[in-house]
């Protein structure tokens, strides 16, 4: 199937949007303009996990020259709130408020100071006195969960709390599907055992970056990097007790968010300055902030018990998920959700049970991050699969084969979970799984002899299944603006937001497929919550599933009001009119160009040719992703090199391959971190010990093996040209590829990533030890 | 952030030292400032000497090999005299250092002056016998490397300034190996180990094991090293080599920290030892693929 036989714009890899004035590095981030009289801010933050902010002495600091302003939290109004960039309401807990009575973290806002300069501001900060009480700290998740005499979140204000307060419970799930205790019960085979994921951070190259000013209407202005412009202009309205119509929040280009950008992190203390000081603020998170104070993929513990017959039938499945939320519970509830609900049903036995306890603590926040949850959850399904197979003495992709879903089937666990609600009901419309594993195993040679290259290392391959959704069922939507102009272009307005992804340029395609123009045409203004219609923003895969369906709708209703004035003078009907090669054509031989139609229709026909249309789905179909590393170890130092990695990839119609592709490799890139390199560490009283990239490593070029992208084209139904989403699947199974692999290659298992050398040597010496 | 009060040139050694005392304040030499931007030194000024005469790399008549201090990895890796010394091993360990846009900045005096237990350059020029020149505007002093070192972050230096070092022609022909352990590509050691081997009439007559990050300052393996001298190129043993190099895990002083255990440090020692001695006697049969660390 090529999506692109019949199509111009989709299918096509048309160039970038942004491209020209990115590679020019013109002034297009959020940082790259100034403003008279700014402001710089910084924040003090909390040297205590857990310590009552007693009292804040700024008189030192104010009396400072070139100090415009010192808050703390006697000087802004305590609302709950949370900073999940989610809609509304959220399912996240309202523990948060601007300037906290308690610091909960190493490195909790204390106080924060707008001066000329920010070598003043530090200065400053150093001038802040401040009296803590310190209270007894808990940074241990499963202390967490037992104790109810040392609380995180124990004030009467925040709202919401799975604990209620009384607990340090953030949120709790526990859904069934059949009854899993008494299956096992029947198993030949049960399988048990606990996976360890690390604490990681997406570091993304632009930091969080704000600048907020007051313009001549009094209005607030929010020039910010997120992905979610109108859910901040609603939480921003709330805390600050504005209404929406005071606030216009202006995304620029973005310079990668990767979910940690789909969360209020500064804005609104330069929100709050800006409103206090009637002058611009500037905020901009150092690295080492990024580290401490932004949030981080969480943290978890998940224990498979996994029932199978002897033929590997997989009967029952249960994963138990302990997770660290850390002092705040952004995206608590559903990153945890997600762990289960995007992983589990890839094996949709008669029997599943889903187990979350998610804590808070006394360390740094963890929340939303590219995967959601599902890097995780794979990498434990997956494993344990291999761990299943090994077990039964059965090949590892014929388990894989024999479990699978398929084409029709029903997801099993979507119906029981949504987002903090009843979810809904998910068919598989559309597979292209079972051509991925077949593509896949060919590129990376599965079942083949593999020597390694030299006589003291091992050889080993492994394999990784992984389905996403695209965008949340029944709640995420979006809009889309399409309006004409004089010489047959378009304008496209939408509420998205490309944070590097390319969802710009992905959008442009669908609208100029509709109206038979080239995509160059298409003006994209993404986004502005001023002058773009509402979208939730970039998270969860939805952007081109569920925007892009908006975009078409759109530009088929402009479409339509061409073809309507059009067949009034053609004295035709509309539908007898196509929109084609930048040309409306019409019975006889009747024809204009695209810019001469627009001219009859703005002078002669006097109408703006204009539509705006609104999109969500009831459905989330999942992109399948089939993943492969072949890797090569030294069991003697237990360094791992990955000599290769295979994505085979479903995600619906291909709208654009080299983005498509870019999507994967940049997955790849950051899941080998995953799998080798990455972990925020920290010390007993939840101090991070390596906030810098001295010590907390990604992958660089370097370290990145070459990658082998499958685009396996299906055809979604409910999708746009048939699309579904890619931003995310390919995260998941590079992970426990790897790990798999390496496995494969020394017969020891890494339970527990990043696989550094320490890890790997470490179990192949106890292994030979036993 | 690192603020200072004055940023000042010097245009010879001399004048650096000079500028240095003058004050106010404290001062503080600056080559590349790679290491002294992520830790900014406690100072009020900084005499910067990239164009103090200090970056020269140049082979006396005798066969002597010269590296001003200033002169940045990026030309020692790229440097012919350089590469025809010890069979090329200063190169293999200047280019595994940082990544090119550090390597371009940063010097090899300033790798040594900042004196970590980790400091990329230190183990192969302990290998080849580096003796330091050290000078301020009264004295000059050459010490060898080995007494460089006082302790993590600190040497004998003082307020003196690091000029150059010198390696004898006799190191040039040395047979060696290195390996620079690291978890990513870009990534301070942790562990290094270089083996330089002086052979003549098919014996070893020197032999030098020096290791990086497994002590406070960087190290040499001397009891390691007797192991090996008197030694036949052509009949020395497995179990001979194999002693030597848990010898030299015996002799380091690894420490637990983030980046690794004390318990792994200690044998990565012994599996490197073993490894560079055998690939430093040319026996490529036994170790093939681990010459060049993580970076080919």
């Amino acid at each position: 199937m090529s999506a692109s036989k019949n199509r111009h714009a989709v299918g096509h890899n048309v160039e970038k949007v942004d491209a020209f004035k990115l590679a020019r590095g013109e002034a297009v981030y959020t940082d790259d303009i100034t403003r008279p009289g700014m402001l710089t801010a910084k924040v003090l933050r909390s040297p205590h996990a857990h310590a009552r902010i007693v009292k804040v002495d700024v008189s030192a600091a104010m009396a400072l020259e070139g100090v415009a302003d010192v808050i703390w939290h006697e000087d802004v109004k305590a609302i709950a709130h949370t900073r999940a960039g989610q809609s509304y309401p959220e399912p996240s807990p309202y523990d948060t408020v601007i300037m906290p009575h308690k610091a909960r973290f190493i490195g909790d806002r204390v106080a924060v100071v707008a001066a000329d300069t920010a070598a003043i501001a530090e200065k400053a900060l150093k001038l802040i006195e401040v009296q803590y009480e310190i209270l007894p700290a808990i940074c241990d998740m499963d202390e967490a969960l037992e104790r109810t005499d040392v609380l995180v979140h124990e004030e009467a204000d925040p709202l919401g709390i799975g604990g209620g307060g009384k607990s340090n419970v953030a949120a709790h799930i526990d859904k069934q599907v059949g009854d899993v205790d008494a299956a096992l019960k029947t198993c030949d085979l049960v399988v048990e055992r606990v996976y360890h994921l690390p604490r990681v951070q997406a570091s993304h190259i632009e930091p969080h970056i704000s600048i907020a000013w007051v313009d001549e209407d009094r209005r607030l202005i929010v020039r910010t990097s997120t992905q979610v412009p109108f859910h901040l202009r609603r939480i921003l309205a709330r805390i600050l007790e504005m209404s929406e119509s005071q606030i216009r929040v202006i995304k620029p280009r973005v310079g990668g968010g990767f979910g940690d950008k789909q969360e209020m992190v500064v804005e609104d203390l330069v929100s709050v300055l800006a409103l206090r000081t009637g002058r611009p603020v500037r905020l901009e998170f150092t690295r080492a902030e990024e580290l401490i104070a932004a949030r981080y993929r969480h943290p978890q513990r998940i224990t498979m018990t996994t029932g199978v017959m002897k033929d590997g039938t997989m009967v029952a499945n249960r994963m138990h998920v302990m997770a660290d939320t850390g002092a705040y519970g952004s995206h608590a509830l559903t990153v945890q959700g997600n762990t289960g609900q995007k992983v589990m049903p890839m094996y949709p036995a008669p029997n599943i049970h889903f187990l979350v306890d998610c804590v808070y603590t006394n360390n740094p926040i963890s929340g939303a991050f590219r995967g959601y949850g599902a890097p995780q959850g794979c990498f434990a399904l997956e494993s344990h699969m291999d761990e299943v197979a090994r077990e039964l003495g059965m090949d590892r992709l014929e388990l894989r084969l024999k479990n699978h879903i398929r084409l029709g089937d029903t997801d099993p666990l979507s119906a029981k979970l949504g987002e903090g609600r009843e979810g809904l009901a998910r068919v598989v419309r559309s597979t292209g799984l079972d051509e991925a594993i077949v593509q896949g195993c060919e590129a990376i040679g599965w079942g083949q002899e593999k020597k390694p290259s030299a006589p003291h290392l091992k050889r080993g391959v492994g394999m990784a299944l992984a389905m996403q959704g695209s965008g949340i069922a029944g709640v995420d939507w979006g809009a889309a603006t399409v309006k004409l102009n004089d010489d047959g272009s378009v304008n496209l307005a939408v509420g998205a937001t490309d944070i590097g992804q390319g969802s710009d340029t992905i959008l442009a395609q669908f609208c100029a497929e509709e109206l038979g123009i080239p995509t160059e045409k298409v003006l994209v203004l993404s986004s502005d919550t001023d002058l773009t219609p509402f979208d939730v923003g970039a998270y969860a895969s939805s952007t081109t599933y569920v925007s892009g369906g908006a975009v078409v709708k759109a530009a088929i209703k402009v479409r339509e009001q061409l073809a309507e004035v059009l067949g009034s003078t053609w004295e035709c009907k509309a539908g007898e009119i196509i929109f084609a090669d930048s040309k409306a054509t019409g019975p006889g031989g009747k024809s204009m160009t695209m810019a001469e139609v627009a001219m009859f229709a703005l002078y002669d026909a006097k109408i703006q040719p204009m539509a705006t249309a609104s999109h969500m789905s009831n459905e989330s179909p999942p992109p399948f992703a089939a993943q492969f590393a072949d890797v090569e170890v030294d069991p003697e130092t237990g360094q791992v090199e990955v000599l290769k990695i295979v994505s085979a990839v479903d995600c619906g119609t291909v709208v654009h391959p080299r983005l498509a592709q870019g999507q994967v490799e940049g997955a790849v890139a950051q899941a080998l971190g995953y799998a080798l390199f990455e972990e925020v560490l920290l010390d007993r009283s939840g101090k991070v010990l390596n906030p810098n990239f001295l010590d907390y490593k990604i992958a660089s070029a370097l370290d990145v093996p070459p990658m082998v992208t499958i685009l396996v084209e299906t055809d979604e139904p409910t999708g746009p040209h048939g699309a579904k989403a890619a931003g995310e699947v390919p995260i998941d199974g590079p992970a426990p590829a790897i790990v798999n692999a390496i496995c494969d290659a020394v017969g020891v298992r890494n339970y527990r990533i990043p696989a550094t050398p320490e890890r790997v040597w470490r179990g192949i010496k106890e292994a030979t030890q036993e | 952030m690192w603020e200072l009060k004055e940023y000042r040139f010097a245009a010879t050694a001399q004048e650096a030292g000079a500028l240095r005392r003058q004050g106010p304040g404290k001062g503080a030499y600056i080559a590349g400032g790679t290491d002294m931007y992520l830790q900014p030194v406690d100072c009020d000024f900084v005499v910067d000497i990239n164009n103090a005469g200090l970056s020269d790399i140049a082979r006396t008549p005798a066969g002597d090999l010269f590296l001003g201090a200033a002169t940045t990895l990026h030309n020692i890796a790229t440097n012919p005299l350089v590469a025809d010394f010890a069979e090329g091993m200063l190169i293999q360990a200047a280019s595994h250092c940082g990544n090119r846009p550090v390597r371009s900045t940063a010097t090899v005096g300033g790798n040594l002056c900042h004196a970590l237990p980790s400091a990329d350059m230190a183990p192969v020029l302990l290998a080849l016998d580096a003796t330091c020149y050290i000078a301020d505007e009264e004295s000059q002093e050459s010490v060898p490397l080995a007494d460089f070192f006082v302790s993590p972050r600190v040497t004998v230096l003082d307020d003196r300034l690091l000029v150059g070092l010198a390696l004898p022609a006799e190191a040039a022909t040395r047979r060696c190996a290195s390996y620079k352990l690291t978890r990513s590509a870009e990534d301070i050691s942790l562990v290094q180990v270089v083996v330089a081997l002086g052979v003549e009439n098919g014996k070893i007559e020197t032999a030098r094991i020096a290791l990086g990050a497994v002590a406070p300052v960087p190290m040499r393996a001397v009891l390691a090293e007797a192991q090996l001298v008197g030694q036949s190129v052509a009949d020395i043993s497995l179990d001979l080599v194999a002693d030597a190099a848990a010898i030299a895990a015996g002799e380091c002083e690894p420490r637990d920290d983030h980046r690794a255990s004390a318990e792994y440090r200690r044998d990565m020692v012994r599996v490197l030892t073993r490894r560079q001695i055998m690939k430093a006697l040319h026996d490529e049969t036994t170790i093939t693929k681990d010459s060049g660390g993580t970076v080919a």
